[in-house]
């Protein structure tokens, strides 16, 4: 049974000027997976989820999400994912509720607030309702980021470097939640980040980009058995990357 | 709904964010006792002139005798023109920068948001702001002056009074909505308010000061106008006074109000002050809304 995909790349470029940030993208994502594309900083990580979330336009090649064409399709695109990006920090002089309120509306919700305590239920956040954002710390923002992207229950979410900034508690906590998000709502996830343990821990399918190019794109389970037993992923990753070892 | 939701959301952020509130309260605090300031002014000259006129110094009639009712409202202009206006930039550039340096912006990207309907309810919101001050401003102008002249403004000056809060909420929305663009467009939270308040202050003080040395008329205390003939100087004038808004403003405001005979309003300063309210608040909407997800420089 073949399955169906999810996000799909096909010959991505981005050109910023003379500047190459992704130079002919190929990657696939298959339903219900979580996605961890890897890299350096500078490697096009970002550029890559901007892309699948509509806020920049390839300079050539498609993308679809759920069959959606990115570029023809961007409303569709937009009603079946969610997204996270990087340090969000959401409107600080609001509460919780009213961050989510708002977003929700503007995600197209007429009524939200039974689905706002239904994920804040999910996300055991509930008791912080009605609690200014600013009195919170990154890893309680982060909680809340997650909880404006699946209002809407998107099929898809991409995350930003969800973990960066996040003390070790809020590390676990958060990938928890993305545990769960996977496992009890089906979601897709996509999540960039330069954090091998997270890849680890979490991921299904892995991909890892250099200079704008996907140099590697396997599951997880078949990475770890395509190398040597004493390897580690850390070993494995600079393996693949071909840059040596610090 | 985009619309509800923004202007419901820009009411509440305006209301609770710190700078907007303090600005907010010190516009407030001066419009609303401007009408003790005149009182206070005519009492004093008043007891100047008693003192004179006890020492038969004078024959001449006490210059306040017979002052139009509204005149205490006369330091409220200045008011508008000073602090109204840099309360209204900073309450518009605040609104979009908020997006901007909350990441709130890349979320709303994501989403299928009518980026117009959005603006709009933002902008709506913050004139809905501004016409409230207004209103407790001039409500309590209309209280002290009858407290001062112990009997209430007539109904025709009620009216003017109304016309002077409508006017003064248009140029303070119109400013809002340029504030507003330049938190849009500007690369730093510095500049989005740096430029529109060097734009001011050019508009306010320096094309008023060409317009002073060329044709005399002060700036902030009006004098009548000695005319210099026609010739390059005159036509300098008849191009930058358009311009020069403010100017233009406190003569509509002056004429409403019938306080100062000194100042002449003419129709170049309606029309000029017209297609800078119109102009200034259509493109703010479209810029804004063309110019939306811009990031901040680190």
């Amino acid at each position: 049974m073949t399955k169906e995909i999810a996000i799909a790349a096909k010959n991505i470029t981005k050109n910023y000027g003379e500047k190459s940030a992704l130079n002919g993208l190929n990657l696939s994502v298959n339903r219900g997976e979580i996605y961890g594309l890897l890299g350096h900083n500078g490697a096009g990580k970002t550029t890559t989820v901007s892309i699948f979330t509509t806020l920049i336009q390839p300079t050539s090649g498609e993308a679809t999400i759920n069959g959606h064409d990115i570029a023809k399709e961007a409303s569709q695109v937009r009603n079946s994912i969610g997204y996270l990006p990087e340090n969000v920090q959401l409107y600080e002089y609001l509460s919780v509720f009213e961050n989510l309120e708002y977003l929700g509306k503007l995600s197209g919700l007429k009524n939200p607030r039974n689905r706002i305590l239904e994920v804040l239920d999910l996300l055991e956040f509930k008791s912080h309702l009605h609690e200014k954002v600013s009195t919170f710390s990154k890893g309680m923002k982060q909680r809340v980021g997650v909880a404006q992207a699946i209002l809407h229950s998107p099929e898809v979410l991409f995350l930003d470097e969800p973990t960066s900034g996040l003390d070790p508690e809020g590390v676990i906590q958060l990938r928890e939640i993305i545990s769960l998000l996977n496992k009890e709502l089906g979601m897709t996830i996509f999540m960039n980040t330069h954090l091998l343990s997270e890849v680890t821990k979490l991921c299904t399918q892995i991909g890892i980009l250099k200079n704008g190019k996907l140099i590697y794109e396997n599951s997880l389970s078949s990475t770890i058995d395509s190398f040597d037993e004493t390897d580690s992923l850390e070993d494995i990753y600079f393996k693949i990357d071909g840059a040596s070892k610090p | 709904m985009v619309f509800k939701a923004a202007f419901k959301h820009e009411l509440l952020s305006s209301l609770r964010s710190k700078s907007p509130q303090l600005v907010v309260t010190v516009f407030l605090v001066l419009t609303s006792i401007s009408s003790i300031i005149g009182w206070l002014t005519v009492r004093n000259v008043t007891k100047i002139y008693n003192d004179i006129v006890s020492q038969n110094l004078t024959k001449a009639p006490n210059p306040f005798t017979n002052v139009p009712s509204l005149y205490y409202m006369r330091d409220s202009v200045i008011y508008v023109v000073l602090i109204g206006s840099l309360m209204s930039i900073i309450l518009g550039a605040q609104a979009s920068l908020r997006d901007r340096k909350s990441n709130a912006n890349e979320l709303i990207k994501t989403r299928n948001v009518n980026l117009v309907h959005r603006i709009l309810g933002q902008l709506s919101a913050i004139a809905s702001i501004i016409v409230l001050l207004e209103i407790v401003a001039l409500l309590t102008s209309f209280i002290l002056i009858w407290v001062i002249q112990k009997t209430p403004l007539n109904i025709g000056a009620v009216f003017s009074l109304l016309g002077y809060g409508a006017v003064s909420a248009i140029l303070m929305i119109a400013l809002a909505a340029i504030g507003f663009t330049f938190g849009t467009i500007s690369k730093s939270e510095e500049s989005s308010l740096l430029y529109p308040i060097v734009g001011w202050a050019l508009v306010t003080f320096t094309i008023p000061q060409i317009i002073t040395s060329i044709h005399p008329v002060a700036l902030l205390n009006p004098t009548p106008a000695v005319s210099t003939g026609t010739g390059l100087a005159q036509s300098v004038i008849n191009v930058i006074s358009p311009l020069a808004v403010m100017e233009n403003f406190k003569a509509i405001a002056n004429a409403i109000l019938g306080v100062d005979k000194s100042i002449q309003l003419s129709l170049v300063d309606l029309l000029s002050f017209s297609l800078f309210a119109g102009v200034g608040v259509m493109a703010s909407v479209v810029i804004s809304s063309k110019s939306f997800g811009r990031k901040l420089d680190a």
